[in-house]
């Protein structure tokens, strides 16, 4: 299953793209997130959140979802 | 009855007549007795020696309006409000115009002085909303809330 991920405000400028699509097969939100910091590993130093298919989740969480997004810190208002 | 997901998002910075505009609206709603109104304004702030010019929005918009949506209603069932109406910049603010924009009435002054202190916190807490500081010599930093 491909999975597409989106990145974020400054995530976007680490991983110097706004999204992509990766085959690699991952169990948990935390395997995916150790995937991405081995590949960006800009992304250690931050406290990112991540999204399956427009709903946030935790690290725990079976990794189910076809749209993945990497959210920074929020910094609305 | 259940509210549809409303779009909270404006391009660029809110006019103040939108907001002049947007009271003006209720003039017609005799029930409400208070309105109360908070207004996010982007600062200029000096950091390093370099000043802040503008401040560049994006978000996650489906996931912002949809818990926008459930903060709505949340507050709508705590407190006793008529009306509430919130709005955010997406892109480019320039320093001195309004980016943040959250109104509530009701038809006494305590449930809009309650609600809308906790309505801003809630927004600039739980919607992912990104700001990025754009400094006057073009290089930027990501705004961190406080």
């Amino acid at each position: 299953m491909k999975i597409k991920v989106r990145y974020f405000g400054q995530i976007k400028e680490i991983t110097g793209k706004s999204d992509e699509y990766l085959v690699e097969q991952f169990e948990t939100v935390q395997s995916l997130k150790s995937f991405l910091k081995k590949r960006y590993p800009e992304l250690n130093a931050l406290n990112f959140k991540i999204a399956q298919d427009n709903k946030i989740d935790e690290d725990s969480s079976h990794l189910h979802g076809t749209l993945i997004d990497l959210l920074p810190p929020f910094s609305g208002g | 009855m259940k509210q549809k997901i409303k779009n909270i998002f404006v391009e660029g910075a809110i006019p103040p007549s939108k907001i002049a505009a947007s009271i003006a609206h209720h003039q017609e709603k005799t029930k409400i007795g208070a309105h109360n109104i908070f207004l996010g304004q982007v600062r200029a702030d000096q950091i390093e020696g370099k000043t802040v010019s503008a401040i560049e929005y994006s978000a996650q918009t489906e996931i912002a309006n949809q818990v926008c949506h459930e903060i709505r209603e949340a507050t709508f069932s705590k407190y006793d409000l008529s009306c509430m109406h919130i709005y955010h910049s997406l892109g480019k603010v320039k320093a001195g115009e309004i980016c943040f924009f959250v109104f509530v009435s009701s038809a006494h002054r305590k449930p809009v002085f309650d609600s809308l202190a906790e309505l801003v916190n809630d927004i600039k807490e739980k919607l992912p909303i990104f700001g990025k500081e754009v400094f006057e010599d073009q290089s930027h930093q990501w705004k961190v809330n406080q």
